[in-house]
């Protein structure tokens, strides 16, 4: 085997010294003679290589793909920057977290969110090596005799294969610094099965080790066992509050417009805050600068469309993204139990427009708008005619017909949704200073509006007409700016850096309603109930610092702090938050990670039953409340086999990853035991408790990114549970936590059948959860009134009720479910056109998602059954029932892009 | 509202399924249940055991009551009225600041608890003023009529940290008599017969920011019945309220009761109100014993009602509460009066 002295890359047998590798030098190694490799040598490629270059300066670095060859640096050396942009050749949309590698350099940077890089080398001639997933690696040299701006364009390619470049430190990942961060593929998520054939961002990551649904179904998400209000979601770096559309069935994220998503459970970049148990950044994308195109879909119960492009090419672009679903329609077709109409749907409106006045500045302004509507009518009318005869005044009255007609009429319209607007400028000040500015204003909102009017005529006549109005609001504005700076002082120091502030205005609830009566004897009469928590001002602001280094060839260490501080109430709580996280190289294709992350939470969800709902209200800390606050240690080993003729190396599309977390949370929240909302969130600072909470667990991942067959299998252990010191939950007693579920399984498989085909499957298994369950019967106390005549002191009475013998003492069934997809692809003449069908939960599996016990008379006989009253051979039971959300569920969807 | 989305979410794809029987069969529970009020006499402690169908009572359960390690009272609980096993004792020395713990044992169940008795409040007046105000009752409004609103003012007790929430419950005991008619004899009048009017349920808080725990709240009593879901959640059933709302340690009650129905034979109102001083735990209790009260085991989208509880190795509630106690009486229209078996006019 000889490799002559050419900078192209050579195929080799995978299982030779080389294992795939290819050489990668410059012009200033200049080779003597072709390094020559025998067919039978089997000596380590480092032994040989030794030989090989035995009395020359040249020096070599064997890396997972390359073998890099080069002369030592001379000291002398001027350094130069190359910086710029990655952006899709056809598109022109910048590409997030792609590979800018300068192998001879061994330096490197990945795109940050806004598509910008920064790498400093001695100057002189570079080989730039640049990839990204699904797109085609782009190669080529640059003589940098200064700092040098330019943009990268990659070109797509239809199959996802291996990304060939290393690089230095990127976010997430394998080769990331950081454990339990991942990117998650667009193109995975549009191809993982869900519920209606609408790919779903956030449901994408329900299959992630160490994430569990809070119920199937629903969007809301259990990450480490934390609550489902401790996820940070940001859509373009601004905060949404609540991601879930009806019911949680859809979140608010809509695939078609999304560029990038990365998710973090661990190991939080000091950026980011506000939340303690995951961090979900999705990115839009920012429209195409080139050409018009879009994609519309419909399927059973929605629709949805994008179109972006440019207005002025190459300056200005946009992108609109609309989804609507029609349940609303279909259910008014069929019987409605009792009801007029029933409204249920929703819609988003996503908008980006983006201008780019020069290379280095750029500015994008987005908008945001989720709603969801339930509206339910009903009216009932009785006429009926009787005869009235009798006696009156001691005269007997002829019989008389009298008409009666009784009408009432019941509406309720429920609407709550996101809306955001924001602005945002990207600026280089230098080749090695990026910077970003957002200003932004986002507004939660919960309104409900309901009527009930009756009326009663005798005859024709009014007799009585009665109304009741009735408003419900509750919500959350935010003004917020952040500024961002990226900075790469060196190589082997990437600084990021800013500050952000936040003016929160909580509306907790209003009521309000009014009453009008016309009663035939009397007079209009009406009165207006009003009830309220006071709207709640809170200031956050928050300073950060972080530095991703390499210290040596194969230690990585990301050091960050963030501090914060948050007003309201009188009462400021300022908090310091360490994060570090450092990786190790180890030989093999092994590396060792390890973290510690504290995080700090303002604004928690009062959430007081089993099932999430937008009725649910944000509240924030008080001056009684400590922030909630999570300490986070986790270690983990990461593997990606390399070529190295071994077993492993039959693995090298694959990577593998374990990882143990130990969490620790101060100041949780939860409702007291007995209290209930029921909507109303009336003094709710007394129905809550603060607690300790403690959460740890073993994650296991492994992932195939490459080939026509991709997927991941996931496998988590843990262990998750609460207590309050202060005896009102649980007597004060430890509890398991309600997502305490100890083995939880995601298994996901996509394969590409064939060009126009690909077929996918998911499957979860999770250990039941956990439900607070009656399972005896109790007497209770209560006072009441006594007569001042008779009995001069206070009386109390018993009362039967259910007994629960503890918070959470059920665990409910195990929960699997298989979800099945299927895509059809064809190219048309304008585009492709692709037909999907999925089944949701295919083989039926009557999942436990909500439990509750219940008292029933057992007969003996069954002809018992018809007698309303039971016998003395009929004896209680107490009976178990389960609500299981989604039994199956087949849908199709046709999509279209153009 | 939850019910709402309740509603929705079964519309759309959910399925409701009997598991089964429960087959797992806890250990039942010693139930103790006492409210006792300090200083008064024929208070109650009663026993019952926890079953899986129904609980049943605990007969001849023994027990044992301390106070500051003293016990006042051993006895086994026996039949009360009412079909109620328990004990009914004196709890008159009991007094605020004692430790008070009760030890039961029926069997192999065992129980215990321990409170201590708060402080009372101190009723520093009770003002008074006619009101026009509109009743409520099922849905619907009456006219404008009489109200008397007593204005109950409140002082913390010396010395209480006023950074400490307080609890309290407040009782009202109304009795109205109301002279309607009169039996003449000879002309002479023999006999004046009166309506009772001793609804003591009947009155509104609505103008009470503490037992509404609200300004601008307008909500009547349990009387009222308004059956809107989320309103229904405004109910105070048992007239829980908390010091947050004292300012400098005094708050001034509002309630409205409705005026005696004025006649030309008189009337007499005799209103007293007790203010008892609480633990936070039997706040909590009688906040989610009202829960209790509305839970719909169907409709899960309810929060579970789990009740508080300071019994260990049982169930139930043992709380002592102190109380202050103020009356009033008023009479009005007295143009008669009882002269040797004859009504003569003042």
């Amino acid at each position: 085997m000889i490799f002559p002295a050419d900078i192209k890359a050579q195929d080799a047998k995978k299982g030779g010294p080389l294992g795939g590798r290819t050489f990668v030098y410059g012009e200033d190694v200049k080779l003597q003679r072709p390094i020559e490799i025998g067919e039978n040598d089997r000596r380590p490629l480092s032994e040989i290589l030794e030989e090989k270059l035995a009395g020359t300066r040249i020096q070599y670095r064997i890396t997972a793909s390359h073998v890099l060859l080069f002369l030592p640096k001379e000291k002398s050396e001027r350094n130069v920057t190359i910086y710029g942009y990655v952006i899709d050749a056809e598109s022109k949309e910048t590409l997030i977290g792609a590979n800018v590698y300068l192998p001879r350099h061994l330096s490197g940077d990945n795109t940050n969110v806004y598509g910008h890089f920064s790498v400093t080398v001695p100057e002189g001639e570079a080989f730039v090596q640049t990839s990204y997933v699904g797109y085609k690696t782009d190669s080529r040299t640059i003589l940098l005799n200064k700092d040098t701006l330019i943009t990268i364009s990659l070109k797509p390619k239809n199959e996802l294969s291996e990304i060939v470049v290393e690089s230095s430190r990127p976010e997430t990942g394998f080769a990331s610094t950081r454990s339990g961060a991942v990117t998650v593929p667009v193109q995975q998520i549009m191809r993982t099965p869900s519920i209606l054939g609408e790919a779903d961002v956030v449901k994408a990551l329900h299959l992630q080790p160490g994430v569990q649904s809070a119920s199937a179904g629903q969007a809301s998400m259990s990450v480490r066992g934390g609550n489902t209000d401790q996820n940070l979601f940001l859509l373009d770096g601004m905060l949404l509050y609540n991601v879930d559309h009806v019911l949680g069935y859809e979140s608010a994220f809509m695939p078609d417009a999304v560029k990038h998503v990365e998710f973090y459970r661990g190991s939080f970049p000091a950026r980011y805050g506000g939340r303690l148990s995951s961090v979900t950044d999705v990115r839009m994308k920012d429209g195409d600068m080139q050409n018009y195109h879009g994609t519309f879909s419909v399927g059973l119960l929605s629709s949805h469309m994008t179109v972006e492009g440019a207005i002025w090419k190459d300056h200005t672009s946009f992108i609109v993204s609309a989804r609507r679903t029609y349940l609303d329609w279909i259910l008014n077709q069929g019987d409605l139990d009792g009801l007029d109409k029933l409204g249920l749907y929703f819609y988003d409106l996503n908008a980006k427009i983006n201008h780019k006045f020069s290379d280095k500045d750029r500015i994008y302004l987005t908008f945001y708008s989720g709603r969801d509507v339930i509206d339910v009518s009903s009216s009932s009318k009785e006429v009926d005619s009787y005869e009235y005869s009798g006696t009156e005044y001691g005269k007997e009255q002829t019989a008389v017909q009298t008409k009666r007609e009784d009408k009432e009429r019941t509406w309720m319209g429920v609407r709550w949704g996101n809306t955001m607007y924001h602005a945002r400028w990207n600026h280089i000040f230098s080749p090695k200073l990026f910077a970003n500015l957002t200003a932004g204003y986002n507004r939660f909102f919960l309104k409900t509006d309901g009527k009930v009017e009756s009326s009663l005529k005798m005859d024709g006549v009014l007799q009585r007409e009665q109304s009741f109005d009735m408003r419900f609001k509750s919500g959350i504005e935010d003004f917020s700016t952040t500024f961002d700076l990226d900075y790469h002082p060196s190589n082997i120091h990437h600084v990021r850096m800013g500050a952000a502030y936040t003016l929160h205005t909580f509306r907790p609830e209003v009521q309000a309603s009014s009453m009008t009566s016309f009663y035939i004897y009397q007079n209009n009469l009406s009165e207006q109930f009003k009830t309220e928590n006071k709207s709640i001002r809170a200031h956050e602001a928050a300073v950060y610092a972080e530095d991703d280094m390499s210290l040596g060839e194969n230690w990585q260490l990301n050091a960050g702090l963030r501090a914060a501080l948050f007003s309201t109430d009188g009462k400021t709580f300022p908090v310091f938050e360490p994060r570090i996280s450092a990786s190790r190289i180890l030989p093999n294709g092994f590396r060792a990670k390890g973290s510690y992350t504290v995080m700090h939470q303002y604004v928690h969800k009062l959430q007081s039953s089993q099932i999430a709902s937008p009725s649910d209200l944000w509240v924030p800390v008080t001056k009684d409340m400590k922030p909630m606050e999570a300490h986070q240690f986790s270690l983990g080993l990461a593997f990606a086999p390399v070529s190295d003729g071994s077993f492993a190396s039959s693995l090298k599309d694959w990577e593998f990853s374990a990882e143990v977390f130990y969490k620790k949370m101060n100041n949780v929240i939860d409702f007291i035991d007995g209290a209930s909302f029921y909507g109303n969130s009336k003094g709710w600072e007394t129905k809550i408790a603060t607690g300790k909470g403690e959460s740890y667990g073993f994650e296991m991942n492994a992932s195939k990114t490459v080939g026509k067959t991709t997927g991941m299998l996931n496998y988590t252990l843990a262990k998750t549970d609460r207590w309050y010191p202060d005896g009102t939950i649980n007597g004060g007693r430890r509890f398991p936590y309600r997502y305490d579920r100890r083995h939880v399984v995601h298994l996901l498989v996509q394969h590409q059948l064939t060009k126009r085909i690909d077929l996918n499957a998911s499957w979860n298994f999770m250990s039941g959860a956990l439900a607070s369950v009656a399972k005896q019967q109790s007497y209770y106390i209560e006072p009441v009134a006594s007569d001042l005549k008779t009995q001069p002191f206070d009386r109390v009475q018993t009362i039967s009720g259910d007994y629960y013998s503890g918070r959470n003492n059920y665990r409910l069934e195990p929960t699997h479910q298989l979800d099945l997809s299927v895509n059809f692809h064809r190219k048309t003449k304008h585009g492709e056109r692709i037909w999907n069908i999925c089944l949701i939960n295919a083989y039926c599996h009557l999942n436990q998602d909500l439990l509750y016990s219940t008292l029933e008379w057992d007969y003996s006989d069954p002809s018992e059954l018809a007698s309303s009253k039971p016998s003395d051979t009929c004896h209680l039971k107490r009976v178990l029932k389960q609500y299981t959300i989604i039994p199956i569920l087949p849908s199709f969807t046709y999509t279209y892009k153009f | 509202m939850k019910k709402i989305f309740f509603i929705a979410a079964i519309l759309l794809t959910s399925c409701e399924s009997e598991v089964g029987e429960l087959l797992e069969i806890e250990a039942p529970r010693l139930v103790v249940n006492a409210l006792i009020a300090a200083g008064e006499d024929n208070q109650e402690v009663i026993f019952h055991q926890t079953s899986k169908t129904e609980a049943t009572s605990a007969f001849q359960t023994k027990f044992e009551i301390r106070v500051n390690s003293n016990v006042v009272c051993s006895a086994k609980s026996d039949l009360l009225m009412g079909d109620r096993n328990g004990y009914q004792f004196s709890a008159e020395s009991i007094r605020p600041g004692d430790r008070v713990s009760i030890e039961a044992q029926n069997g192999t169940m065992k129980a215990s608890a321990e409170t201590v008795v708060p402080e009372p409040v101190t009723i520093v007046g009770i003002d008074t003023m006619s009101v026009m105000a509109k009743r409520y009752s099922y849905s619907s409004i009456r006219n404008l009529q009489p109200h008397t609103r007593y204005m109950v003012r409140l002082r913390l007790p010396e010395g209480s940290n006023q950074n400490e929430t307080q609890y309290f419950r407040v009782r009202v005991y109304k009795d109205v008599y109301a002279w309607s008619q009169a039996t003449e004899k000879n002309g002479q009048i023999t006999e004046i017969r009166y309506n009772i009017d001793d609804d003591h349920s009947h009155f509104s808080y609505s103008q009470d920011p503490a037992l509404c725990e609200n300004e601008n709240n307008l909500l009547e009593n349990s009387d009222s019945a308004i059956e809107i879901d989320w309103l229904s959640g405004n109910m105070n059933e048992y007239l829980v309220f908390r010091s947050s709302f004292f300012k400098d340690g005094e708050y001034t009650l509002r309630l409205d009761l409705p005026a005696a129905k004025s006649s030309d034979f008189g009337w007499y109102q005799n209103v007293r109100f007790r203010i008892y001083s609480i633990s936070h735990l039997e706040y909590n209790y009688l906040l989610a014993l009202s829960n209790l009260k509305s839970y719909d085991p169907g409709v899960i989208t309810n929060g579970e009602p789990l009740i508080p509880s300071n019994i260990m190795g049982g169930a139930g509630i043992f709380c002592v509460e102190s109380f202050a106690e103020s009356e009033t009486f008023f009479e009005d229209h007295r143009t008669y009066e009882l002269v040797d078996g004859v009504y003569v006019k003042k």
